[in-house]
């Protein structure tokens, strides 16, 4: 994780100094959305643990004359479910069932280092939602981590206002010291331009 | 813009750093000897109490240690880096045998640690029980895991001070022996640290008392479920929203122990261990009625048992005392106050337990003292505080996260 760490670093240094100040002629606002597969890496030992799951995004950007967009993103990633009956603990048996998704709410940066290709990276918090079932007591709760995500996304014009392509996305979750990497389709469209 | 991707490469840093520490278990008796060898009286374990001159191995330990037995284990504490030898004993003919580990409280140097004592320096006299002033334990350490051949000899210098042997001074171990972050290999507030306090030298344990959704009286301190307590589960958040049975199956404590219950830690303190005096920290005001219901119940039995048992409610913030105050029969109960005097006497409270950054306050002590209070200090962490409040203060009692510290300038006192 480190060396994936490094070499992010290493790739949005590049790009800053190599495409610094490629200038476009106007201001613009898009939404950008996206929707796709996720895929949660934890050191938990559960063999019944489902880590696959729905991951979507939805940011605002504001793209200045300059190549760096800034933004807000929140949107749902799903981190985890598992469903075992007949779970033998030291109060019987019992039905357990336990789910955590989470909302972000980030402060998102985005670097265009080709016209097609932007590396985007994102802080802020994430709202961690914990819910299932045990010994038929709910259990229900949330908590907040700071966390963060970076990813790589390609899009490609359809038109005047609408992109579309793909984005990979790494997210980690400082609360939990867990990670989610998920791919994604996204639709990017320019509602405002000045 | 480089302000934007400095905080970038921070966040990158901060989520890349590992703040995991590797803890060495030292290799401690490998040939199993100590199987062999016959366990000591109690009688004999009294006369090797005492202050001892380092002869060889003052690199390690410094120019003098403190021996002391402790329940089943022999402690050895020093002055230097909070270092101490913990050992397992028995002994074959006249020869006792000693093997164990050395530790620096503050920081995560260990080693193997063993010893004798011939029959010729002591060995004969401890056995047979006769009082004897001429001990000498010889042996050996080690770093790591590395076979002990560093030489390490301490000879007999005195007794405890009449003034440590007849006080009731309590050595307090915060959140049951000490905090995870001491890298003791066992969890802050778990049996299992309750269970080795002693071996520090501790005479009390402070503990953490939360409530769960369905009321049960449980050991934890901070109000959530997070790394720092806990190795990683499928529940998180507020630990007050999961019942007693979903904590116990599903959260595991940060070095593999399961939450126990306040009943069963009280009841470990009572039957398992000789420590006299149990702080229940209240860290949630809703669990002080069954705190209280449980503290009566085991002061019960350790007066059946003719246990010498203390058990404080601790009253840290203001609606704690609130709620204590409003409890039927609350002078009756016997409680730790951490607020002003006045409050201690409007609780009548047994003990009073200042913050030690408020100094000795020597005066307050022996007015709480005149009123016939105890008076401990708590958290007592750095060295050279640790000894003045020793050798200056008067409080009956300091709370710790080195007990081992504690113990060897009281001992020496």
């Amino acid at each position: 994780m480190k060396l994936i760490n490094k070499i992010l670093v290493l790739v949005v240094l590049i790009a800053c100094t190599s495409f610094a100040q490629l200038t476009d002629s106007t201001y613009s606002l898009t939404a950008e959305f996206g929707a796709g597969y996720s895929r949660y890496f934890t050191t938990m030992d559960y063999n019944d643990l489902n880590k696959n799951g729905f991951s979507g995004t939805v940011r605002v950007m504001w793209n200045p004359e300059h190549l760096l967009s800034v933004g807000l993103e929140t949107g749902y990633q799903y981190l985890y479910s598992i469903d075992i009956s007949n779970y033998d603990t030291e109060f019987g048996t019992t039905d357990f069932s336990a789910s955590m998704y989470t909302i972000p709410i980030f402060i998102m940066f985005s670097m265009k280092v080709t016209p097609n290709i932007r590396f985007n990276a994102g802080t802020g918090m994430y709202l961690l939602f914990n819910s299932g079932n045990m010994f038929d007591d709910a259990l229900e709760s949330n908590q907040i981590s700071i966390g963060g995500h970076f990813g790589v996304a390609y899009t490609y014009p359809i038109n005047k206002n609408i992109s579309v392509g793909g984005e990979l996305l790494y997210s980690y979750f400082s609360k939990i010291q867990d990670q989610t990497v998920a791919l994604q389709f996204v639709f990017v469209y320019k509602f405002l331009e000045y | 813009m480089k302000k934007i991707l400095l905080t970038i490469a921070s966040l990158l840093f901060i989520y890349s750093c590992n703040n995991e520490v590797d803890i060495v278990n030292p290799v401690v008796d490998p040939s199993n000897f100590l199987a062999q060898t016959k366990p000591l009286n109690f009688d004999s374990k009294l006369i090797m109490d005492g202050v001892y001159e380092v002869v060889k191995g003052a690199e390690l330990l410094g120019d003098q240690v403190v021996i002391k037995w402790n329940r089943d284990r022999l402690s050895i504490f020093s002055g230097k880096n909070g270092g101490y030898i913990i050992l397992e004993g028995g002994y074959l003919d006249s020869v006792i045998f000693f093997f164990g580990h050395w530790r620096y409280s503050t920081n995560t140097e260990t080693g193997a640690a063993s010893f004798y004592i011939p029959a010729d320096e002591g060995g004969g006299e401890i056995i047979s029980g006769d009082t004897t002033t001429t001990i000498r334990l010889i042996g050996t350490y080690g770093f790591g895991n590395e076979i002990a051949n560093q030489p390490l000899v301490f000879k007999f210098k005195r007794e405890f001070s009449q003034e440590v042997k007849q006080g009731n001074f309590d050595i307090l171990a915060h959140r049951g022996g000490g905090r995870n972050s001491e890298y003791l290999g066992v969890s802050e507030n778990s049996i299992e640290m309750i269970n080795i306090a002693e071996r520090f030298g501790t005479t009390g344990v402070e503990i953490d008392a939360r409530l769960s959704k369905d009321g049960v009286a449980f050991l934890y301190h901070d109000n959530d479920i997070n790394l720092r307590l806990t190795q990683k589960s499928l529940i998180w958040g507020d630990i007050e929203n999961f019942t007693w049975a979903q904590l116990r199956t599903l959260v595991i404590l940060k070095n593999g122990e399961k939450i126990p219950s306040l009943r069963e830690a009280l009841e470990f303190v009572l039957e398992e261990t000789n420590l006299r005096t149990v702080w229940l920290d209240t860290k949630d005001v809703d669990v002080l009625p069954t705190s209280i219901a449980l503290q009566q119940e085991i002061l019960q039995r350790a007066a059946q048992m003719g246990r010498d048992l203390k058990i404080y409610i601790g009253l840290p913030a203001q609606d704690v005392y609130d709620a204590f105050v409003a409890y039927p029969g609350f002078q009756d109960v016997p409680s730790l106050c951490e607020l002003s005097l006045d409050q201690v006497r409007q609780a009548n409270s047994k003990v009073w337990a200042p913050r030690w950054t408020q100094g000795t306050q020597t005066d307050a002590v022996q007015q709480m003292h005149a009123e016939g209070k105890k008076a401990f200090v708590w958290t007592l962490d750095e060295p050279s505080y640790i000894e003045q409040f020793v050798n200056d203060g008067e409080f009956d009692g300091i709370l710790t996260n080195y007990p081992t510290i504690l113990s060897y300038y009281h001992y020496i006192k």
